[in-house]
């Protein structure tokens, strides 16, 4: 009961199919407690992108999702999404205006905040992901490691309590990588990685939920999860990768 | 002009459209002074002459189609007749000149929405396009086109790419049948399906990240201010101005 009241995020017996396909999450149970950074990851088509959109209630399964103690549900989402930000796979879905300032800024506007605190956030934001002088860049013409901390700098301007990453490191190169982690280090929010980059997940995390075919197949410390080779090549995982 | 506020430019560019229309057609006194303070304008911009004039030419020479066989057609009295190759030729010298003043109108008109696409981010033009009373979906779908456009371009020159490095050209000389034309066409066809896919995909994922960030259906900017005095300023001197030209036009060539 007292783990229930300090979590940030519940999510109680979540079961979600699209349209005509089979279940891709089935009965998925766990809490998250402020401040905790947890990898989600397992191989492709696990599910770990779909859990990701149904915490933000862009997918809506059955079962019971809680967000800093709100349900997940229609009349809760302005608020559960000021709490919340994701971070896309691709940084194209993401970044769709003219200048990167106006796509940090994006989010700001709808919350109908003045200009110069916007500005202050917006510039704030970029100087967290060390893209401070990017301020007016197309977001098009930047590289993708460029493009991905821009995507992150819209939503940490929104300055949301919970982070989830969908596969941040994707398509990066080592030095992105690098970069990336150095960045999310720094985070004192509760973070949620999905990835399958175990290398990654270990560096940033402290615990680990595994999913594999929709199924939670391991949730627990991310310490005795990378000593163990058979749990992460049972599901498609490698610390080598 | 790029410091200058969208509406203003909107409001100028109206302005001269309707100076433009409202004059006596052979006014050459306010066509000139219009002219010279486009050309300021455009200077004072930074901006290359010619390439404000290769737009305009690439709007107007469709224009000239239109214009050019009414000389021809029109017998406006007097009629001058010439004859190449043995045809003659009937043309109104009255009406050619009214098609050169129609083409200048046109021109100037076209001019002066150069000038202002040139100094104002697209974006910019569209929001002011729905503050001035263009539905705000449509607003957001052109928008939202725009912006992704660069990006769906890089898309088909990967796949054509790809297709190009996977297909092999039937050896020099040897008839084909029409055989290439078909599959050009095939696969004309499927790349324009798989990107009409990847655009449908996409706005799917855009849409879900706008709706993250807030996005309720409305269009909202930090551009979309009230106006400021000077800009209320700026919109009166355009108008009194235009308003100026057509009673100067009026006062100087009548009816």
């Amino acid at each position: 009961m007292e783990t229930e009241n300090l979590s940030i995020i519940q999510v109680k017996d979540l079961r979600f199919a699209y349209p005509n396909a089979s279940e891709i999450l089935s009965r998925i149970s766990f809490s998250v407690t402020a401040g905790e950074k947890i990898a989600i990851a397992g191989p492709n088509g696990a599910g770990k992108t779909t859990l990701l959109l149904n915490l933000t209630g862009l997918l809506q399964g059955t079962g019971e999702i809680t967000i800093k103690g709100m349900l997940l549900e229609k009349k809760n989402f302005p608020e559960i999404r000021r709490a919340l930000g994701l971070v896309f796979q691709s940084p194209d879905d993401q970044l769709f205006s003219n200048r990167v300032f106006d796509d940090v800024a994006y989010g700001l506007i709808y919350q109908n905040m003045e200009k110069a605190k916007i500005t202050e956030r917006v510039r704030k934001a970029l100087e967290d992901v060390h893209m401070d002088t990017y301020e007016n860049a197309v977001p098009f013409h930047l590289s993708l490691g460029q493009k991905k901390r821009i995507a992150i700098a819209t939503v940490l301007s929104m300055q949301p309590e919970i982070l989830l990453f969908d596969e941040p490191t994707m398509g990066l190169d080592a030095r992105a990588k690098k970069q990336f982690l150095q960045i999310v280090q720094n985070f004192s929010q509760t973070v949620l990685v999905a990835t399958h980059d175990m290398k990654l997940a270990a560096a940033i995390c402290d615990r680990l939920l595994i999913l594999n075919e929709g199924r939670l197949v391991y949730d627990g410390a991310m310490k005795v999860a990378i000593h163990n080779p058979e749990l992460l090549e049972r599901h498609g995982l490698d610390m080598e990768m | 002009m790029f410091s200058v506020d969208t509406r203003v430019k909107w409001v100028g560019a109206f302005v001269v459209a309707f100076v433009v229309l409202s004059i006596p057609i052979f006014t050459w006194a306010v066509y000139i002074l219009l002219f010279s303070i486009l050309v300021a304008l455009c200077i004072g911009s930074q901006l290359s002459f010619r390439q404000v004039l290769k737009r305009t030419l690439l709007l107007e020479i469709p224009l000239l189609f239109i214009l050019i066989p009414l000389p021809f057609i029109n017998r406006s009295l007097p009629i001058t007749t010439f004859s190449i190759l043995g045809l003659a030729i009937h043309i109104s010298p009255a009406e050619l000149l009214r098609v050169v003043v129609l083409m200048l109108r046109s021109w100037l008109i076209i001019f002066a929405m150069v000038l202002f696409t040139m100094t104002t981010p697209a974006d910019e033009i569209l929001i002011s396009l729905a503050a001035l009373g263009l539905p705000v979906v449509l607003v957001n779908i052109i928008l939202l086109m725009w912006r992704y456009l660069a990006l769906f371009i890089t898309d088909l020159q990967k796949i054509s790419s790809a297709r190009k490095l996977r297909s092999i050209s039937p050896i020099k000389g040897k008839r084909d049948n029409g055989k290439k034309f078909i599959q050009n066409v095939k696969s004309t066809g499927s790349i324009l399906g798989s990107l009409f896919v990847r655009a449908y995909e996409q706005s799917d994922r855009v849409y879900q990240a706008m709706l993250l960030r807030g996005f309720d259906g409305t269009l909202r900017s930090l551009k979309n201010e009230p106006l400021h005095t000077t800009q209320k300023f700026q919109m009166m001197i355009v108008l009194i101005l235009g308003f100026c030209f057509i009673m100067g036009a009026y006062g100087i060539y009548g009816n």
